[in-house]
């Protein structure tokens, strides 16, 4: 019997962020995270999940996106590694977009990393530097690496550190199962993704997991493909069938000639109109061609126009202007040196007229702008007005054969339809014109040929279809076999977190479908003593913290110590009535005290969640960081501060109650 | 205090040379010169009005939206307003080609001699026609009348409304106005010259619409 490899796994020790201008009074905000949990505790609005984000970011390079279904480990990575931008773009001012970047400090064993990726740089890292911590001897130093180069040695040590076989994977496990964010993706309830997080976690072998995913797809599109030839093979099975009852009409001759030759001249005749719109078309595409070359000239002749235009008025002098020599003439005395009269205005007036610098005599343009300027203006505007007289005369060319086109189309297509309702009106005249040339019985055996040819290949694809299935079920029969030693120590770590939240007996099975349609394992709630196979059968929020503790479980089982777990968790408190909360807060505690990590976003309140839980661990056990000096509040919570304040002083006292 | 005002216009008529654009140059100019002669000075407020009412006029003669180069939007006060004439109105203020007495502006000398530089390219000589038009329609319809309507138009009117600011000429926007020039071409024609006789029309229909809104 195999052991599950374990997996040594990331923990977040610093966050530090450069020009993040969503949080407008500290774009450069950096937080240490203690053991324990790290609670960033804030208004509504202030940008906590996109922190929590952010983090996630940085640590792998794409941000989920929410409205993308789960299909694969590979599939997801490939999708979300280019949304990162859109998630972003209206979070960062445009100066600070290239400044924008998050440094994330990480220990992962023995090794400590320090990474920069910038915001707007998915796909590169502007800071890497590896040390190993015993002997604090630098591993790897990325300044001399580009930016590409940083990312792809990031990605190979985080792989071999963590015990990974793709750094797909790692994003897989840090979205799907260290976090639990905005997109409230949950294991419970998604066989696909509790199959891969089963694979990853309590797995043999990590290529299992990949060569799994592979399987289903290969059989689902197998399955599919197999669908399709019999769909085909139904088609011309009916096609025979009439072909059979064609044979057995008898029309004369003259007949069959007739409608043959009614049937050809409508033929040629779309073709020759067919024809007719197909030269339209060229005409059109070609001075469509024209039309674009045109606009081009005169977007490039405008711009030449808009630079002349702004030389010419940066060329005006205006000295004359200045405030000091306007300010001269209405104090009607020098404003520079004070001395009264008209002497020193007619000085200054007289310098400027002689096109002098006033104060130092130099010789000055004399701000008279035209000649040469406005002829170089004017030959552009020339240009321009030829080129638009052009433009007016091609888009009126344009529009005539575009008219002509979809005349010609509609002639095609009205012959188009008279010829298939000749055929449909005349079809056993027709079919017999095949059938008494060609010799029906050869038609049928051919077409029979085909529907053969289709039943064999539905035949070989479900033949298919079965071989991935069995190899699939052999995969799964493995983690089935995985799962079952895993469970002795697995679901006790569950049960535990999830009986201190929901109060009752609560159970987890696990239940496995060996059929085409839903192979895999799935997992069921069962509390006191009755099965919850619906998601109906919870509330929302007991649905959240379930799954919530069926990470904590997953993780604390799947990593190579206990006590080493990192997770990152969203405002999870939702909807909870006062009880609820109550226990949460015991739950996420609990897990704390183990020596694990949380990195949570709450919303500020008096919510039993986190004074339970400040009681619970107090200042050794929990950092609380006052999130509303970091962006500016609505006038609403500015109005309403001191009950912030009032909150954040009641967590406080709870911790200061748990140090007792 | 003159001082610090004269050192804004001086400043932001160098700073803002970058953005400039010729034909809010021009048409800030020649929207000046028009007014002037009507009515010896030009409220600063009327260049965006005007603007904006030649702006449509070109539509009426079918030209496409992007033919008059900038856009505008409402602000709470009800004028039209557009970036590019700001900036090329403060331009002009600091190379002394217009002047600037409380809130009347006025073309100077010098001002007068680009206008008439610059009414010789051929571009410009064709925005002239809607800003002809829609200054001279300012003889027949009070200035206030021409706001009050123009405000009334949808996107203005809800925009005051809820004293938001909006950008104008969206093509949603302009759906109702296009109808109205349709209906309006159908009678006196598009090829019509003289486009303060559109401009009057439309204006007059607006005045009618009001009257029946208030009315009801």
């Amino acid at each position: 019997m195999s052991q599950s490899t374990k997996l040594v796994l990331p923990r977040i020790c610093r966050v530090k962020l450069h020009s993040f201008s969503l949080f407008t009074l500290e774009p450069n905000a950096e937080v240490d995270i203690r053991g324990g949990v790290f609670c960033l505790a804030g208004a509504n609005g202030l940008g906590k999940s996109t922190f929590l984000s952010a983090v996630n970011y940085a640590v792998t390079g794409i941000v989920a996106d929410p409205t993308r279904t789960f299909m694969s480990v590979d599939e997801y990575y490939k999708h979300c590694s280019g949304y990162s931008n859109d998630y972003f773009s209206g979070k960062i001012t445009e100066d600070d977009r290239e400044a924008a970047a998050i440094t994330i400090d990480l220990v992962i064993g023995n090794r400590y990393y320090v990474l920069t990726r910038g915001v707007f740089e998915p796909e590169e890292l502007r800071e890497l530097s590896i040390r190993d911590l015993r002997s604090n001897k630098v591993f790897l130093d990325g300044v001399s690496l580009s930016g590409q180069r940083r990312q792809q040695e990031y990605e190979k040590s985080i792989v071999t550190d963590v015990g990974l076989g793709s750094f797909a994977q790692f994003v897989f496990l840090q979205y799907f199962v260290f976090t639990f964010d905005e997109r409230r993706q949950l294991l419970l309830w998604n066989q696909n993704i509790l199959n891969q997080a089963l694979f990853l976690g309590i797995g043999a072998d990590y290529a299992k997991a990949q060569t799994a995913d592979a399987l289903r797809r290969e059989r689902d599109k197998a399955a599919s493909l197999a669908r399709n030839f019999s769909w085909q093979a139904s088609g011309i099975r009916s096609q025979i069938e009439v072909l059979r009852k064609a044979a057995n009409i008898d029309a004369s001759e003259t007949d069959i000639d007739e409608a043959k030759a009614a049937q050809k001249a409508l033929f040629g005749e779309m073709q020759r109109k067919q024809l007719d719109a197909e030269s339209k078309r060229n005409e059109l595409n070609d001075v469509e061609l024209k039309r674009m070359e045109i606009s081009a000239r005169l977007t490039t002749l405008q711009a030449e126009y808009n630079d002349e235009f702004a030389k010419r008025v940066r060329e005006r002098s205006h000295i004359e202007l200045h405030p000091i020599v306007m300010m001269s003439s209405r104090v009607g005395g020098c404003a520079l040196c004070g001395t009264p009269g008209n002497k020193a205005i007619e000085s200054i007036t007289t310098k400027i007229r002689l096109s002098h610098c006033p104060l130092c005599d130099s010789p000055i343009s004399n701000g008279v702008l035209g000649g040469e300027s406005v002829e170089k203006l004017k030959s552009i505007d020339d240009a321009i007005s030829d080129e638009t007289k052009n433009l007016a005369l091609t888009v009126q060319t344009k529009d005539r054969i575009q008219s002509e086109l979809e005349a010609s189309d509609a002639v095609a297509e009205g012959i188009r339809k008279e010829l298939r309702e000749f055929e449909s009106a005349n079809e056993d005249l027709l079919l017999q014109m095949g059938t008494k040339s060609e010799n029906v019985d050869i038609v049928i055996r051919k077409r029979l040929d085909e529907m053969n040819d289709c039943l064999k290949r539905k035949d070989e694809q479900y033949r298919k279809r079965d071989e991935k299935q069995k190899e699939l079920k052999k995969l799964f029969n493995e983690l089935l076999e995985q799962y079952r030693q895993a469970e002795k120590e697995f679901v006790p770590l569950f049960r535990e977190l999830a009986s201190l939240f929901i109060g009752i007996d609560l159970d987890i099975r696990m239940e496995y479908s060996s059929s085409v349609i839903a192979t895999g394992l799935s997992l069921q709630l069962e509390m006191q003593g009755e099965v919850r196979r619906q998601i109906h059968q919870l509330s929302e929020s007991q649905r959240f913290f379930l799954d919530i503790a069926l990470r904590m479980a997953l993780a604390e089982y799947m990593a190579d110590q206990r006590g080493k777990v990192c997770l990152i968790i969203d405002t999870p408190e939702g909807s909870l009535d006062i009880a609820y909360e109550s226990r949460a807060g015991q739950m996420f505690a609990s897990f704390a005290q183990k020596g694990n990590n949380i990195i949570m976003a709450a919303n500020i309140n008096t919510s039993q969640l986190l004074q339970r839980m400040a009681a619970m661990c107090g200042h050794s056990k929990m950092t609380l960081h006052r999130m509303i000096s970091w962006t500016g509040l609505s006038d609403v919570q500015l109005a309403e501060e001191q009950l912030f304040q009032d909150a954040y002083g009641q967590i406080e006292a709870a911790l200061d109650k748990g140090d007792k | 205090m003159l001082m610090a005002k004269l050192k804004l216009h001086w400043t932001r008529g160098t700073s803002s040379l970058l953005m400039i654009s010729p034909y809010a140059y021009f048409d800030a100019l020649s929207i000046c010169k028009r007014l002037q002669s009507i009515r010896e000075n030009a409220p600063l407020g009327e260049i965006y009005l005007f603007s904006y009412l030649s702006c449509l006029l070109s539509l009426y003669k079918q030209r496409p939206l992007s033919y008059w180069s900038y856009g505008f939007s409402v602000t709470a006060n009800g004028y039209p307003y557009s970036v590019e004439l700001d900036s090329a109105i403060a331009i002009l203020l600091g190379h002394g080609l217009i002047d600037q007495n409380v809130q009347n502006v006025s073309l100077t000398e010098a001002g007068t001699e680009e206008h008439r530089l610059l009414s010789e390219l051929s571009q410009n000589h064709e925005r002239d026609i809607y800003i002809e038009g829609a200054c001279a329609a300012s003889l027949a319809v009070p200035v206030g009348t021409i706001r009050r309507n123009i405000a009334s138009v949808a996107p203005i009117e809800g925009a005051l409304a809820l004293s938001q600011s909006r950008l104008l000429l969206t093509p949603s926007d302009l759906e109702d106005t296009c109808e109205q020039f349709g209906q309006l071409s159908s009678i006196i024609g598009v090829e019509i010259t003289d486009l303060m006789i559109p401009a009057i029309f439309w204006l007059s229909y607006l005045s009618k619409v009001r009257e029946r809104d208030s009315g009801e």
